[in-house]
């Protein structure tokens, strides 16, 4: 990995994406104290049941929330990439544990729990934006239960690339799409559900059809609008690609 | 770790494994071609009649395990 300085632009510009923020409430969040950590590949850098007293916000690559039964098979229940802060409510709600594993190297800034009070606690705003991520990961969340229980295997790992594209903000059209994806059919077996072997095999038949390819950590789609189709993907649920007069300022 | 293969079969159309797995043994490879199976059966038996799928399982040599399901629905009134 490049000796690249991280901030946490990335952190700002997803809370900005969806909420107003004012300029001082801005430098409040580019102003927050971070710790940074550089993490090898599928290392768990949140180990299960571990109790946290730092929120980790994602500054490169590619991250899942995960839990596991009681033989260790990993069900992925999130993917987080740069820009997010997977465990954000443990500042409200300290004692849940959030086990987190990289899926690629990534680059993680953990920020105090007690810094994030206290912007809060200063401004409004920020409790809302918090508030607002927060909830766009439970709605993710509700997505996924219905992908995972309800849909068959080419329907649901469409749907979960639908979902990871425009959270890359890639470009709504009908054209052409590509985006950073390194994850193997091993993470999207444990992300959907499914087996390897059947992750493969769905894979191989939705390219074959024109709808996405995975290759060289790459996810290619050829025609946008087909594979929303095929994925009854509905993106209103993400809160992204919002225009600046539809982001959200409620609570003062 | 061995490094094992899983070709699927559904009726006469054959799709070959060109990725794999590294799993422990064989009995594991046969867990995840029972799994495997079961998921292919999900996916294509409801609405079908009689239907023939498989997983193949080989490791870098050769042919290690072959798995078979035959499904066949039988109405007993004929259907509207």
């Amino acid at each position: 990995m490049h000796p690249v300085t991280h901030d946490l632009q990335p952190f700002l510009a997803r809370l900005t994406n969806r909420s107003r923020l004012n300029e001082a409430e801005q430098k409040a969040i580019l102003g927050l104290p971070t710790h940074f950590l550089h993490v090898d590949i599928h290392r768990d850098f949140v180990p299960l049941d571990t109790v946290v007293d730092h929120v980790s916000v994602v500054a490169e690559g590619f991250v899942a929330r995960f839990g596991q039964n009681a033989e260790g098979e990993r069900q992925i229940t999130a993917l987080h990439i740069a820009g997010d802060a997977p465990d954000l409510h443990t500042v409200v709600v300290p004692s849940d544990t959030v086990p987190l594993q990289a899926l690629s190297r990534a680059a993680i800034l953990r920020v105090p729990h007690t810094a994030l009070r206290a912007v809060a606690a200063r401004y409004p705003a920020l409790a809302e934006a918090f508030w607002r991520h927060s909830s766009v990961d439970a709605a993710i969340t509700a997505r996924w239960v219905v992908n995972v229980g309800r849909r068959d295997a080419k329907t649901r790992l469409s749907h979960l690339l639908c979902e990871m594209a425009v959270r890359h903000n890639v470009q709504d059209g009908d054209g052409e799409v590509t985006f950073p994806f390194p994850l193997t059919q091993f993470h999207l077996g444990d992300a959907t559900g499914l087996t390897p072997v059947h992750v493969n095999r769905s894979l191989k038949a939705l390219a074959a059809q024109g709808f996405v390819t995975l290759s060289g950590r790459m996810a290619r789609i050829p025609n946008w609008q087909k594979l929303v189709e095929r994925g009854e993907f509905e993106a209103g649920y993400l809160q992204a690609g919002l225009q600046p007069g539809e982001r959200l300022r409620i609570v003062d | 770790m061995p490094h094992y293969f899983f070709d699927t079969r559904d009726d006469e159309e054959f799709i070959s494994d060109d990725v794999g797995l590294e799993l422990p043994e064989i009995q594991a490879a046969a867990k995840v071609a029972a799994q495997s199976l079961a998921e292919l059966a999900l996916e294509v038996l409801p609405g079908a009649a009689e239907r023939c799928i498989g997983v193949d399982v080989r490791d870098e040599q050769r042919e290690v395990l072959t798995t078979e399901l035959t499904y066949k629905a039988v109405f007993h009134y004929p259907p509207a």
